[in-house]
């Protein structure tokens, strides 16, 4: 323990004699990581979208205001009928208006020029899981016919389109992780290369009186996590502070329909924090390998 | 404890700078090795602490063949060994205790006791006054007097010693001959190299060799020679034997 604060305080005793160039690393290394930090928030967030609407596969049936009460119990008790039907429920026009409220919360006063009966009255039907379009079609054709239908909104279509843009999203992640570890890793041998550089008379006299290897390696090492530590913790901070910037702004602007857009998880912060820390030291093993031939 | 059987040291080209040495330094010994500049002394010197590997013969240290200690082995086997560099090879920016703090935490030492050990060292080369001093901006006889702290303060048992008073006046020079034989007395093998008339006259030292280009070309007693304590046939070091297990 006294052993590692030494190697700490040696550590930031040598970075101290190098601090700007130990900020612009931690700069440059935050800056890559920011890159990837968004880019899993959005990745996480149109997953969680997909899986949202992928889940609950629901066919929305807007109906005509005109629509009787016999005909809409008609054709509710018609699709219950139907394999592909799990459940429907009927939405009046109130329960619409009551919804839509609900989900502007505070922004409820957008809500007072409209009527609740203009809101139109649906069917919303739960489909049996797997269903697909394909799947779907025959029962969207007989829809079509129905004199009481309006419009149909089948949220299974989107679910299929954001789930390919996730997974495009998630090779995109991947590989501009991947870039972006090539460029902190280059940044840290660099600084670490000049570290060594600086203080060869210091390694070759610590050397010559006994040192192991070890000794020698350890505050490099220290450096080297150091760096790709506070990269990370500012890439994050940089990272959440967009995400409540961006997040205000999306709530502001849609309101609804967008549902709940979530940070990175616990367990997300602490991998990619304990993954930068570990490039940090490999990159200053390696460097410090080469370099100070130990 | 320092035995030297046939060492040969060549450097490309054509230099020998050592050529069949057999120099043996006991414990409780000091040897001082004499020449001109360039007889070889310092390399004979660097020999023992394994920063130069001969092209012949064979280094034993502690009864041990150095050669044959592998790479990892060679820190433990320095940290036995004190050396006053010629040229000091201290750290100009830090202070006098840092310097002489370094052996001790190479040993992983605590905090405490480096500095307790690192002060007690330069105290006793009449430097207590200054530990906090940076080296760059001490005279040249102070940083020698640092360097020499810095090879006391781990209380090595092989003490070698490169001109340690080639920037020291006649009196503080016979302090240091004192605080080395001191040490000599404790136990240590001591040698010193040296070209300084002087320290001849003043160092009170068991053997004296001298070296011409290379070669070992006087080997004499000393005149006064200093009590041996300890036999050379004691056990070697505990932590040497650690080092080559
Ligand atoms: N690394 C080296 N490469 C080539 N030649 C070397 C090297 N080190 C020492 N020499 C040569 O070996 C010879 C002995 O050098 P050494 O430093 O041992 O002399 P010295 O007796 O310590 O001299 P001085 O009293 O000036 O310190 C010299 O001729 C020197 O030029
Ligand atoms: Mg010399």
């Amino acid at each position: 323990m006294s052993r590692l604060a030494y190697f700490v305080r040696q550590t930031l005793q040598a970075m101290r004699a190098s601090l700007r160039l130990q900020i612009g690393a931690v700069f440059a290394i935050a800056v890559g990581l920011l890159l990837v930090a968004t880019a899993q928030v959005v990745s996480n967030n149109i997953d969680a979208a997909t899986a949202r609407w992928g889940r609950g596969l629901q066919l929305t049936i807007y109906l005509k205001a005109e629509a009787t009460t016999g005909r809409i119990t008609v054709l509710k008790s018609l699709l219950e009928q139907r394999k592909e039907v799990r459940s429907v429920r009927f939405i009046d026009s109130a329960t619409a208006h009551q919804r839509l409220s609900e989900s502007l919360a505070s922004n409820e006063d957008l809500l007072r020029d409209i009527e609740p009966n203009l809101l139109p009255p649906s069917l919303e039907v739960q489909l049996v899981d797997g269903t697909d379009q394909a799947k779907l079609r025959p029962l969207i054709a007989v829809l079509a016919q129905a004199p009481i239908v309006d419009e149909l909104d089948y949220r299974g279509h989107w679910a299929r389109r954001l789930g390919a843009i996730a997974s495009v999203s998630r090779k995109m992640g991947s590989g501009l992780a991947l870039l972006v570890a090539l460029g902190c890793l280059y940044i840290i041998t660099s600084t670490i290369r000049l570290g060594v550089y600086a203080r060869r008379d210091q390694i070759a006299i610590q050397k010559l009186v006994g040192a192991t290897d070890a000794f020698v390696r350890a505050p490099f090492l220290i450096e080297g996590a150091i760096q790709s530590l506070f990269g990370a913790v500012l890439a994050l901070s940089g990272a959440y502070a967009l995400f409540n910037y961006a997040s205000g702004k999306l709530s502001g602007a849609v309101g609804f329909g967008i549902g709940e857009v979530s940070f990175l998880s616990v367990e997300q912060i602490v991998v990619g924090l304990s993954a930068a820390t570990l490039l940090g030291v490999c990159g200053s093993f390696i460097t410090v390998g080469r370099y100070a031939e130990v | 404890m320092i035995q030297l059987i046939g060492i040969t040291k060549r450097y490309p080209p054509d230099t020998i700078a050592l050529s069949e040495i057999d120099l043996s330094v006991g414990k409780g010994e000091l040897v001082l090795v004499t020449g001109a500049s360039g007889a070889g002394k310092t390399t004979l010197l660097r020999t023992i602490f394994a920063a130069e590997r001969p092209d012949q013969g064979q280094v034993n240290i502690g009864g041990r063949d150095i050669s044959r200690l592998r790479k990892s082995a060679i820190p433990y086997l320095r940290r036995n060994i004190g050396v006053i560099f010629q040229d000091f090879k201290l750290l100009d920016s830090r202070s006098a205790l840092d310097n002489a703090a370094i052996t001790l935490e190479i040993r992983g030492l605590s905090r405490r006791e480096v500095r307790r050990r690192a002060t007690a060292a330069l105290e006793s080369v009449g430097l207590g006054q200054k530990i906090d001093q940076a080296v760059c901006s001490m005279s040249g006889g102070e940083q020698q007097r640092v360097a020499i702290a810095r090879a006391l303060a781990g209380d090595p048992s092989i003490l070698l010693a490169d001109e340690p008073t080639g920037n020291l006046d006649p009196e503080r020079s016979r302090d240091v001959l004192q605080l080395l034989q001191r040490c000599a007395q404790a136990g240590a093998a001591v040698l010193i190299a040296t070209h300084d008339p002087t320290v001849m006259h003043q160092a009170n030292y068991t053997r004296l060799v001298h070296l011409t280009r290379g070669t070992l070309t006087n080997d004499r007693p000393g005149i006064r020679p200093t009590v041996r304590l300890v036999r050379d046939d004691d056990p070697p070091n505990a932590s040497l034997d650690e080092a080559s297990r």
